[in-house]
């Protein structure tokens, strides 16, 4: 299926968990680190819309766990709607590389701000956790 | 039985920097060190001292090559260690130890996590600057305070605001 070039706002956007304390088991929820944008602020999602499930999962595990530096695990991920990213005045950038990639861009330069909108993102996505 | 004489809003251990210059002020700056030094061998009185250090500590060890998440971190800040250092030292003993992490920018953030919309975080930054960002159901608020001796009001209140029932 080939995606449209610009993120529909009901899109589902997948950020993937690499971390234990990305998430709370405690309440079953996304905390705010799984948000907070790098050093480039461009904060790394995939597009997910039908997609099965097990294919969510593989295109985590060969673009996301099996490129980083140090062994780390799939925990699960972040599933959240594109407009609630843009509700925050941020942009979604469908670069596609690799297919399905995107980033979430147009972090405000303000720290504080920044982890606000984290909080923001994390309290309006649904965790997903691998089984 | 131990006897303390903290104000609940402060820690024992932020003791206000010394500006006299007398011998008399010299005395006192001794005995509180003394006291101090006391007050670490307390497990309760330091916590949030001796959570800092052990995360710096592991930081140290595990974030200080680039891109240690895979998305581009910087290494941990030596700074920004010496600054939440200072800022665990000030919080209030009656306080939980929040989570403490490592920023993707080298700083470290303190985290009082409840549930999604009831979660407040304090960044110590390597300018002696204190990020701070806080949802309280729909209410939200973020902004910046200087790094001194003693916790800015305004994060002591907001850290009341999210551990309230």
């Amino acid at each position: 299926m080939v995606l449209a070039s610009t993120v529909n706002s009901n899109e589902s956007l997948a950020r993937y968990l690499t971390q234990s304390n990305h998430f709370s088991t405690a309440t079953h929820s996304v905390k705010p680190k799984a948000f907070d944008p790098p050093p480039n602020l461009r904060l790394s999602v995939f597009r997910i819309d039908n997609l099965a499930i097990e294919d969510v999962w593989q295109m985590g595990q060969e673009h996301v766990i099996n490129i980083m530096p140090q062994p780390r695990n799939l925990y699960g991920y972040a599933d959240i709607k594109a407009d609630k990213a843009q509700d925050l005045n941020l942009d979604i950038d469908a670069d596609n590389n690799p297919p399905r990639h995107a980033s979430i861009v147009g972090w405000p330069e303000d720290k504080s701000e920044r982890k606000l909108i984290a909080q923001e993102l994390a309290a309006n996505s649904k965790l997903i956790l691998r089984s | 039985m131990t006897m303390t004489c903290a104000p609940p809003k402060a820690n024992f251990n932020a003791f206000p920097i010394n500006l006299g210059v007398s011998l008399g002020a010299d005395a006192i700056e001794r005995q509180v060190m003394e006291l101090q030094i006391m007050f670490y061998h307390s497990i309760t009185m330091v916590k949030h001292y001796e959570e800092t250090l052990k995360i710096v500590d592991k930081a140290i060890k595990e974030y200080s090559e680039e891109d240690w998440d895979g998305y581009g971190a910087q290494p941990v800040d030596a700074v920004a260690c010496q600054n939440a250092i200072w800022f665990s030292r000030l919080l209030p003993m009656n306080i939980p130890v929040p989570e403490i992490y490592i920023d993707t920018d080298g700083e470290i953030t303190f985290e009082w996590y409840l549930a999604p919309r009831k979660v407040f975080s304090v960044t110590a930054r390597r300018n002696k600057e204190l990020a701070y960002a806080g949802l309280f159901g729909v209410n939200k608020t973020h902004g910046t305070e200087s790094l001194y001796d003693e916790v800015p009001e305004t994060i002591l209140e907001n850290i009341s605001r999210v551990l309230a029932e």
